[in-house]
């Protein structure tokens, strides 16, 4: 599946030179920002600086930082020319001057090294935003990975919730969730956790606070398969739901499926966010939708966990079929503290199709 | 992409000793005239602001603006709702979250310093040309230099290391490593990473990378484990391991079965030379030395790795490509050997620190 999916995206790239008469495309990754790098090359890159020079009409190199994932990429990456040497930056640098004349585009242009996007000058085309569209249009190979990644995120929530009680440590139960994981054979994922009452504002990577009794313990799992990465959140509560917290957590199920009857061809991801946004705003809690208290009521999943489109009120990006995507209304809620719920989705004609499958629910865990 | 335990202890690295780097780094700009220091940061080249502040962040990126009026200002493109993590992890006189890095950085610039100024740039080739470009686009007579030299020579100060940390670096590793070699028996090379996984994490690591050659006699080369793989006879599991922005690697040759014996013995002698390299002798002359002393080997590769200016581990002397400049002097140091030995391949990887601040090379 992955050499299916690895010569999919390759002739999409090759097109897209074409279609805009680019020679050749450069692109840039590292372990943080590895999606357009792993679109073209596959290669999952995991330290230092990683760049895919892609011809129009003929190979592919690898220029990588460091010797052990050049390697690696010998194994991981196959049909790639790899290139390795002491001052990558310099190196590629003189090949793009030795290609002076021809039409070169690079994506993605606010990440890509001044040793290297100085030495070429303007001759570099910015090919961001026409790349961005090649990452958010699935194919059906790259919706069953992110739908194979649903499955594990909800296995791993499971192993969450198992691993909650109270006394333990918040890395401590993030622990127990890596290396179920790592057991699974997924080898990547992003996670972020928040644990406490109302005084609770957001996630964050885990610390040492001890869960107690009465906590909401709110967590985004983002297991990685083949690359494409799926998300859940979830809350849940130490010991019994409060009134209170129930109250609360019901003003989320109702958010996020408003806004996920509102996933369609056509529709934006403003629309998105409106929908989310409109049931806080019925309840007099619209202040709690802004950027003081949220950052997004979802985004777009392949391979990064944040891809496009951004789901805010202010992003006019149609959404169009095959699309996948996470809508979450998380936010704090003033009565009880910080909340999450989000469902990863694919946008189909008929709307969506939910691929995480754990019930939207506020969990209990033993106190 | 993984992040694990990040918080800062002050019995660790106390604010003291991040406040004296900076103001030695403070001093050298002085000396060379520059108006400030700039230093990139993301979760994949985290050394030098860590160095400077302890901050790393787990998303997104940033950068460190140090100046003589200023002292250490945070520009980061994480939410502002998180500024209160970052303070609590971090040493900083100023933080300022922002949604374009680049603008953030031209704008606090503009408010300490005015005019034709140079500015210099920890690793600048590797600087984002992005946020070159906005910092020219507001001061479009301001003039860049690489200033890696002046941070390795603040970080060299006389007192400023925190081997407290790499020895608790070290020790996470180990028992990694030992958690790994437990699930051998079993071939199964996802029990063997998850054990080592687990392990690290509820040790409190930061992060973990692990690698693995599942039949170490037919292809030594180390790779990422996705999916089911099974182990053969013998294979190669290597660790590395971050703590409080402290990376190294660790890493042996295993056998699902009874160690055989070359492959102990081997291991005996690579104990010796890592202790020979610790105490003071170049590498590059006590390995083949201590090759004559092993029949039958064969050197295919070795190298020593250590913190640069932004990469936590970056090669700095050995037999593949590496870089010409200076490692930071106050990370502790990996060597890596492989060799042939009779029918088999063997990998071994060690993390040490010098007794004294010094270069491997």
């Amino acid at each position: 599946m992955p050499g299916a999916l690895a010569r999919e995206r390759l002739e999409k790239v090759r097109a897209l030179c074409r279609n805009h008469g680019w020679d050749a495309l450069l692109v840039y990754g590292n372990a943080w920002r590895c999606d357009y790098l792993r679109y073209v090359s596959n290669f999952p890159i995991l330290e230092g600086h990683g760049f895919a020079l892609i011809e129009a009409e003929g190979g592919l190199r690898l220029f990588l930082e460091s010797p052990m994932e050049a390697e690696r990429a010998s194994i991981e990456a196959p049909g790639c020319e790899i290139v390795c040497q002491p001052g990558i930056l310099a190196v590629l640098a003189a090949h793009l001057e030795h290609s002076r004349g021809r039409r070169l585009a690079a994506a993605p242009m606010r990440l890509m090294p001044y040793g290297v996007a100085g030495a070429a000058g303007d001759a570099l085309e910015d090919a961001g935003d026409a790349f961005d569209r090649l990452l958010m249009q699935k194919s059906e190979l790259e919706i069953d990975a992110v739908r194979r990644a649903a499955r594990m995120a909800d296995a791993g929530y499971e192993v969450f919730r198992r691993a909650a009680r109270p006394g333990r440590t918040e890395y401590e139960l993030v622990a127990d969730v890596e290396a179920f994981f790592r057991s699974q054979g997924c080898p990547d994922n992003f996670m972020i956790i928040g644990s406490g009452g109302r005084e609770v504002r957001g996630m964050h990577p885990p610390g040492e606070r001890r869960l107690r009794a009465g906590d909401l313990v709110t967590t985004e799992l983002t297991p990685c398969i083949d690359g494409y990465y799926a998300q859940i959140c979830r809350t849940l509560v130490i010991g019994p739901p409060t009134v209170e917290q129930n109250a609360a957590f019901g003003l989320y199920v109702q958010s996020m499926e408003a806004g996920l009857a509102a996933v369609r061809p056509g529709a934006t991801a403003a629309e998105i966010a409106w929908r989310e946004n409109d049931v806080f705003r019925a309840r007099g809690l619209g202040e709690y939708t802004t950027n003081k208290y949220t950052r997004v009521r979802g985004h777009g999943l392949g391979l990064y966990v944040d891809s496009r489109p951004a789901l805010l009120e202010d992003v006019d990006t149609p959404l169009t079929e095959g699309m996948t995507i996470i809508v979450h209304p998380n936010t704090y809620h003033p009565d009880v503290g910080y909340i999450v719920l989000g469902d990863s989705a694919v946008v189909r004609s008929d709307g969506p199709e939910v691929l995480t499958a754990t019930p939207r629910s506020l969990f209990s865990v033993p106190a | 992409m993984r992040r694990g335990l990040m918080a800062w202890s002050q019995q660790e690295i106390p604010a003291g000793v991040l406040e004296k780097r900076v103001a030695a780094l403070v001093a050298g700009m002085r000396a060379r005239g520059l108006a400030c220091v700039l230093a990139y940061t993301d979760l994949t080249r985290p050394a030098a602001v860590s160095a400077l502040t302890h901050f790393i962040p787990y998303w997104s990126n940033g950068v460190l603006v140090v100046s003589p009026s200023a002292g250490a200002t945070l520009v980061v493109t994480l939410s502002g709702r998180v500024a209160e993590w970052i303070r609590s992890t971090s040493r900083l006189d100023d933080l300022v979250n922002t949604l374009d890095l680049g603008t953030g950085v031209a704008e606090r610039i503009s408010t300490t310093e005015k005019g034709a100024i140079r500015v210099g740039i920890v690793e600048l080739s590797s600087f984002p040309s992005s946020v070159v470009a906005a910092i020219r686009k507001l001061h479009p007579a301001i003039e860049f230099e690489d200033a890696t030299d002046l941070l390795n020579a603040a970080l060299a100060q006389e007192g400023l290391r925190t081997d407290v940390v790499a020895a608790r670096t070290i020790a996470i590793a180990r028992v990694a490593l030992a958690a790994g070699a437990a699930e051998a028996g079993g071939r199964d090379a996802n029990a063997v990473v998850a054990a080592a996984e687990g392990t690290a994490r509820r040790e409190g690591a930061e992060e973990i990378l692990l690698a693995v050659a599942p039949d170490a006699v037919a292809d030594p080369r180390l790779r990422r484990i996705e999916g089911a793989a099974l182990l053969g006879d013998a294979f190669a599991l290597q660790v590395s391991v971050a703590y409080k922005g402290c990376w190294l690697r660790i890493g042996r040759t295993l056998s699902s079965g009874a160690l055989p014996p070359w492959i102990a013995e081997t291991d005996a002698w690579f104990e010796r030379l890592v202790s020979e390299i610790a105490t003071g002798a170049p590498p590059n002359v006590a390995i083949p030395t201590a090759l004559t002393r092993l029949p039958g080997a064969t050197l295919d590769s070795w190298r020593a790795e250590t913190a640069r200016a932004g990469l936590a581990l970056a090669v700095v002397a050995g037999s593949a490509p590496f870089s010409s400049e200076r490692p930071l002097p106050v990370a502790p140091i990996t060597l890596t050997l492989r060799l042939r030995r009779g029918k088999g391949w063997w990998f071994s990887a060690a993390p040490f620190v010098f007794a004294r601040a010094r270069s491997p090379a």
